[in-house]
């Protein structure tokens, strides 16, 4: 594994943070930091994950984490970008839900699932 | 091998190939519908086993071929063509053939069945791969044996640094997923924000929910290396059984104090407020969001297996039904026709004897007692139509395509019941009709499109019922009935004078003459003049009619009415001298008076003029020759039939009457007029009367 791929570009309105090749147990500390980077410019965070292929569950923790983080921090945290990778492994561990966790008081959990989305 | 279980499997094979000829041709119109390819899959599969089962491994080898086949169609790995769809209908015809084979000891044709396996190959993608399925696979697996489906809740919670251990929980819940319907939730209420956030520790948790035939020690197989690094605990929530099934599943409350993730003092008190339960266990933080989705994704996944079940369970006592052979069940029907017979009589006395009181009630007790039982007895025969519909698709299927026909058929009303005997005699003229739309009515696709028709030709079977009939309704969208040839050929052959006028309904009629074709050539169809006369033979054995309708250039409509049953039937009693007769009540409309004076204005003429319309009568009396002067006032019995009101006249009109029909034996077989004798409740004989012949008869002679 040489290093993680992500991109955090600062935009005038948002954070945005395109990932590319894995998220996984190699490479998380590494994204974590670089995602506190993005949370800490102090704008809504995008994050893309169109990029990605290959997630396990130390990534799909790091997404939901992103979330929480947003959530305390009160900055908008959006994922982007469709991915079946991502998809599928988050069906697979059972995170989609119709409802979010107890953080999510505006309704902006990442496994929300919508009617008209299939799966993130 | 006893010979009853060979017999039980023929029987059964039968009814399978069946079923799967229907799931062939269903799928060959929807080839996306994975559903219909599973139907297919396990109708062989079924084949397959219970054919090894009973030693009939010529069967089990050859569907093992077609089966393996299926699976990669089912895997998605080989799509359904219309190839597919005429191999495997071939193949069924072949397991057919086999089946009769071993019934009558003759070999069956091995150099058919490899053709068709042959064919199969070809269709598989690598066959190299597929290690050439033949004879030599073996005996095939035993049939699943049917381990009910359990459902088990299971909790894993890894410890944090179960990443550390390389253990990917991500696999282990693929394990979980592979045993049977499943859902995950992951629990996420120990997540962290990122600044807290140790990314390599795990602070997920997951409920499971798993229904599974693979045991319990499947679910623990697949947690063998990490029960030292993780908190796991397995519950049977639904152990499968079908009485359980018929209650709904545990309330979300329950479900939670089950789980340990409430207290039951904490419901009760949360109950104490009206609130859906989920949102006060919310708003009370008692327990967090995840916890209740997690629990309510239990209570769902239960409730749609039992739901399942249940549904199962109801098709399988549909098919646990006691076979019983058709001729039990005519001596049921012949034993209640007795008992009716006799009730009547029984009738009969107790209202000559009305001073004994206990007897009149009885004779009224048995009399409801034997309507129950008649009713019940006669139901017993009563069997869908729709088996033979579904027969009928492949022949619509298999003649259109020798003729380079498109015709499509569909069916409506399939669920229509009808005595066993009639369906029985019914398949015969059905098969004439389809037959002859097939090949005279429905134009080729080139004539279609040049006549502005879609390019598929449509033939419509339905069955409704009417009063105590069935209407049997054959509707094609073909060229219709071309009056002037039917006319011609109808001179040609005698049948009429060429000068005749006739409305078109009546040259309609006349397809049913004997030997009667305008086919110009004889195909392997039709066209050679037996068929439609056998048709209307059949049909007036039935006591049913028949009617055709048509339109040039838009199709023809053929209406059987056929009664629901020959066994037993409502009708009308009267009686002329000493004699007396039944006919049909379904066909009597009206029963009137009819004095000497009324007779004199006719003229000669039996004619009688009711509420203002003339009504023609046929003196019974007269034809029959029965011995005797008539009572000064008779009575007409008005008929309807084909459309048109005629009259019998007789002595009096007794009442309504049961009638158990018997047949009149082959002495009287010749006699016209009589269709059958009943036994009336004093134990004499009546007949009955057949009255659309009496009219033929009456008109002919006119």
């Amino acid at each position: 594994m040489d290093g993680a791929h992500v991109k955090v570009s600062k935009r005038k309105d948002r954070t945005l943070v395109t990932f590319s090749g894995e998220m996984t147990i190699a490479n998380v500390g590494e994204l974590r930091e670089r995602l506190l980077q993005a949370f800490a410019a102090g704008k809504p965070v995008e994050l893309s994950v169109a990029g990605l292929t290959d997630i396990d569950v130390t990534g799909l923790q790091l997404l939901c984490s992103c979330h929480r983080t947003s959530v305390a921090r009160g900055l908008p945290c959006t994922v982007t970008g469709r991915n079946e990778a991502l998809a599928a492994t988050a069906a697979v561990a059972g995170m989609p839900r119709l409802k979010g966790c107890v953080m999510d008081v505006d309704r902006t959990c990442v496994w929300h699932i919508d009617t008209d989305k299939v799966a993130v | 091998m006893s010979d009853a279980f060979a017999q039980a499997f023929k029987d059964e094979a039968r009814e399978l190939l069946a079923d799967l000829e229907e799931a062939l041709l269903e799928m060959e119109d929807n080839p996306a519908d994975l559903g219909l390819v599973g139907r297919v899959f396990r109708t062989m599969h079924t084949i397959k086993g219970s054919g090894a089962m009973f030693g009939f491994d010529d069967i089990a080898s050859f569907t093992h071929n077609v089966e393996t086949v299926y699976d990669l169609v089912r895997n998605g790995e080989l799509a359904v063509s219309k190839e597919l769809v005429n191999l495997s209908l071939a193949a069924r015809d072949r397991i057919l053939a086999m089946l009769e084979a071993a019934e009558s000891g003759a070999p069956a044709d091995v150099q058919r069945n490899e053709e068709v396996i042959r064919g199969f190959r070809a269709l598989v993608p690598d066959p190299g791969e597929e290690g050439a399925p033949t004879v030599a696979q073996g005996a095939p697996e035993k049939v699943e044996a049917a381990a009910p489906m359990v459902t088990y809740r299971i909790r894993f919670r890894p410890e944090p640094a179960i990443f550390n251990s390389g253990v990917n929980p991500l696999s282990l819940l693929r394990e979980l997923q592979e045993l049977g319907p499943c859902r995950v939730v992951a629990n996420t209420c120990d997540m962290r924000t990122l600044d807290a956030l140790d990314p390599e520790l795990c602070y997920l948790y997951w409920d499971v929910i798993l229904s599974t035939c693979a045991g319990r020690d499947a679910i623990d197989d697949v947690f063998i290396f990490v029960t030292d690094s993780c908190e796991l605990s397995v519950t049977v929530i639904d152990d499968g059984s079908v009485e359980e099934a018929a209650g709904g599943y545990k309330k979300l409350g329950e479900i939670l104090i089950e789980r340990g993730d409430l207290t039951p003092e904490q419901m009760d008190e949360l109950l104490g407020k009206q609130k859906k339960f989920g949102e006060l266990a919310l708003e009370a933080g008692l327990v967090n969001a995840a916890t209740i989705t997690s629990a309510l994704v239990e209570q769902q996944h239960v409730k749609e297996m039992r739901q399942e079940r249940q549904a199962q369970t109801q098709s399988q006592e549909a098919a646990s039904s006691i076979r019983v052979s058709a001729d039990k069940l005519d001596l049921l029907v012949n034993l209640v026709g007795e008992l009716v017979t006799v009730q009547a009589r029984l009738s009969l006395v107790a209202q000559e004897l009305k001073r004994h009181a206990e007897l009149v009630s009885v004779a009224e007790e048995v009399e409801r007692l034997t309507n129950d039982l008649r009713d019940n007895a006669l139901d017993i025969r009563m069997l869908p139509i729709g088996a033979t519909f579904s027969k009928f698709k492949r022949l619509v299927r298999d003649l259109s395509a020798e003729l380079g026909k498109e015709i499509e058929l569909t069916t409506e009303g399939a669920d229509t019941e009808l005595d066993k005997t009639v369906i029985e005699k019914l398949n015969d003229p059905l098969v004439h009709i389809i037959r002859n739309s097939i090949d005279h009515g429905v134009e080729t696709p080139e004539q279609r499109l040049a006549k502005g028709k879609p390019r598929s030709g449509t033939i419509h079977l339905a069955a409704v019922h009417s009063g105590d009939s069935v209407l049997i309704t054959i509707r094609d969208d073909g060229a219709g009935l071309n009056v002037d040839a039917i006319r011609a050929k109808a001179v040609e052959r005698k049948i009429i004078s060429a000068g005749a006028e006739l409305a078109d309904r009546e040259i309609w009629q006349l397809i049913f003459a004997p030997g009667f074709s305008t086919a110009a050539k004889v195909t392997s169809v039709s066209g050679r003049g037996v068929g439609m006369d056998v048709v209307k033979q059949a049909i007036e054995g039935l006591r049913g009619s028949i009617d055709v309708k048509s339109e040039p250039g838009r199709g023809t409509c053929i209406t059987l009415k056929i009664p629901l049953t020959l066994a037993i039937i409502e009708s009308l009693l009267v009686q002329i001298g000493k004699d007396r007769f039944v006919m049909p009540l379904a066909m009597v409309d009206e029963c009137i008076l009819l004095t000497e004076k009324e007779i004199e204005q006719g003229h000669g003429r039996d004619l009688l003029l009711v509420r203002e319309k003339l009504v023609p009568y046929i003196p019974l009396r007269k034809m029959f020759r029965i011995e005797g002067k008539a009572p000064p006032i008779q009575q007409v019995v008005i008929c309807q039939l084909e459309g048109k009101r005629v009259g019998l006249v007789v002595d009096w009109v007794i009442g309504e009457h049961q009638t158990v029909i018997k047949s009149l034996g082959r002495m009287y077989q010749q006699v016209e007029g009589m269709s059958g004798a009943t036994i009336l409740g004093d134990g004499s004989v009546a007949l009955i009367l057949d009255v659309p012949t009496i009219f033929k008869t009456a008109e002919g002679a006119a």
